[in-house]
């Protein structure tokens, strides 16, 4: 049996443009995916986890993120402590241009942060919120599939949900 | 560019309000089926509720107000079903589940509406069955719930009204089905209603009244619930050791079924909630407000809303005004709302997209109208005179001058 203390275990992660990341176990475990693969297999060897679908740019604020909340967790819970979470994720939202968000939602959700992943899709909703249905189409890349006529049925069954919408400046 | 899957998608949706989601139908036709299938309404009403999110109070004084629960500050009026009633009495709310009320404009008419997508349902109406004996006082109280084991919305009618004596009673329970759009009767609720006003109120899929065993010979209050599942009545146990001396209602507060025990002699009030229903043992003291310690001056409370964090809880005082009770400091806070009525009923609502089925307004009219015609007689007059009188919260001199004023319509007639 080793004596080597857990904290030390590092875990490697291999992204999709042949970057490695070397994290604390503890870390990596936040990782649901990963979590779950040696929870199933846990005498894997410690090979370099390849990530096929996430770039180094993301990982690397994915890494961030769970490092700083894990450090969050291990103090005492407070309201200052609260705080000091609440802001950090506002400044990370704030940071993401709409493309960085899209991209770091299907990264958490590839990895199964759960925590990470509703933080994201909060911050994506809070844009979209009273914006038009263009707006909408945009951020998202949805084609309207509706016929000009097929359109003006549907938006007629609610037309007071489209008074006082945002007007789209971009 | 990155493209969303279509399972992350309703994760987002959900976290929007009813308005926007009814707009985004219109992005796209898959959009317009994920808001409108019934997997994601159940998903953004659970979110919802879980998150205290989408939450507005309704107020009724008269009219009809609601005001956006997260920030409290402006009133607005609010266009309904029922408008133009030119009764005195004003519409009614008879209960508020999962985003849906049910209105009744004092007379006959009952909508079932969604404020929120602001579609609404008439209902069939149904004439309670009249007592062959000559009777008075005559009480209706109503409920509105969900069940979940049909996946359906039932209000409850209980029509209450004395027997032979003053000691007895006898009631005619009707529930009515939105899957169905119909009354159906069922069994007779075997208590008697304490409050002759109030509807059921709504906790664990179950709707509670105050009830006694009998008017007059055993009226120590108890608590019993209606099941909308299986549509049995049951009784609820309270805590024991309570003191005998003090008015009791029952109220929901975040989904948990609340005792309110008024001591008006002493100007008290103890708010007990049923932390796992149906166990007597979890009973447990929420919070107690003293005069003056912690309000000055009042006459009673009731428990409105926990705080989006848990740690106040929204109390209506007096119906006059609204309170944020900090449960750790135990001290109270005014909340000042701009346009506010003098005097109010409070009720909590959660912004939905449950739908209605559209097509109530059509069916039965024509027993509508031929029900209408039979209604020019002196038994629809006479009842309507004591429905009026019963609706208000009056005490039995009040209750004696409204009857004598119905004998006297009857005088009238004949």
């Amino acid at each position: 049996m080793s004596t080597a203390t857990v904290e030390s275990k590092k875990i490697t992660l291999r992204t999709a443009d042949n970057h490695e990341f070397e994290v604390d176990e503890a870390i990596a475990m936040e990782f649901g995916t990963v979590k779950t693969f040696f929870d199933e297999n846990p005498d894997a060897s410690r090979e370099p986890i390849p990530l096929p679908n996430i770039s180094s740019q993301y990982l690397s604020i994915i890494i961030e993120y769970c490092k700083s909340h894990l450090a969050f967790r291990v103090r005492e819970s407070s309201s200052s402590v609260e705080d000091g979470a609440k802001a950090y994720d506002e400044e990370l939202i704030k940071s993401l241009d709409n493309e960085s968000l899209k991209e770091l939602i299907l990264a958490a959700n590839y990895l199964n942060i759960k925590d990470m992943l509703d933080m994201l899709n909060q911050g994506v909703a809070d844009r979209i919120k009273n914006k038009s249905v263009e707006y909408v189409r945009r951020f998202f890349g949805i084609e309207n599939d509706y016929t000009p006529e097929e359109e003006a049925a549907v938006r007629a069954q609610n037309e007071w949900a489209f008074e006082g919408v945002d007007p789209d400046d971009d | 560019m990155a493209s969303l899957s279509h399972d992350i998608i309703p994760d987002i949706l959900c976290r929007l309000c009813v308005e926007d989601l009814l707009r985004f139908r219109c992005v796209s036709k898959p959009w317009c089926s994920l808001i409108d299938g019934p997997d994601f309404i159940k998903l953004h009403l659970s979110r919802s509720l879980k998150t205290n999110t989408n939450l507005s109070l309704i107020l009724r004084y008269g009219h009809l107000f609601s005001i956006n629960f997260d920030s409290l500050k402006t009133v607005q009026k609010l266009k309904h079903p029922l408008d133009g009633n030119d009764e005195g009495v004003g519409t009614e709310i008879l209960g508020s589940c999962n985003g849906l009320l049910a209105l009744f404009n004092g007379e006959e008419k009952i909508a079932l509406w969604n404020p929120s997508t602001r579609k609404s349902q008439m209902l069939p109406v149904t004439e309670p069955e009249f007592p062959r004996r000559y009777c008075f006082s005559q009480f209706i109280v109503y409920g509105l719930g969900y069940d979940p084991i049909s996946d359906d919305y039932k209000l409850v009618r209980m029509v209450q009204f004395y027997g032979k004596d003053n000691d007895s009673f006898e009631s005619e329970v009707m529930v009515y089905s939105l899957k169905t759009n119909s009354w159906r009767r069922i069994k007779d609720f075997p208590f008697y209603l304490k409050y002759k006003r109030g509807y059921g109120i709504l906790a664990k899929n179950a709707l509670h009244w105050v009830v006694s065993k009998k008017p007059e010979s055993d009226t120590k209050s108890f608590v019993v619930a209606f099941d909308l599942g299986t549509e049995e009545y049951r009784v609820v146990e309270l805590p024991d050791g309570l003191d005998e001396e003090f008015h009791m209602n029952v109220k929901a507060l975040g989904g948990y079924l609340c005792m309110v025990a008024n001591y008006w002699e002493v100007h008290v009030v103890d708010i007990w909630m049923m932390k796992e229903y149906g166990v007597k043992e979890s009973w447990t003291k929420l919070l107690t407000v003293k005069e003056p310690e912690v309000i000055s001056d009042f006459e009673f409370v009731l428990p409105l809303a926990y705080s989006k964090n848990g740690d106040k809880v929204l109390l209506n005082q007096d119906d006059y005004k609204f309170v944020w009770y900090d449960l750790k400091s135990k001290r109270v806070k005014n909340v000042r709302i701009r346009g506010a009525p003098e005097s109010f009923e409070a009720e909590m609502f959660v912004g939905s997209l449950v739908p209605l089925n559209g097509n109530g307004a059509m069916i039965n009219k024509k027993k509508q109208d031929d029900q209408k015609k039979q209604r020019k007689n002196n038994k629809k007059r006479l009842w309507k005179g004591l429905n009026v009188a019963c609706a208000q919260d009056i005490g039995s001199l009040e209750l004696f001058f409204f009857l004598a004023i119905g004998s006297l319509e009857i005088g009238k007639e004949m």
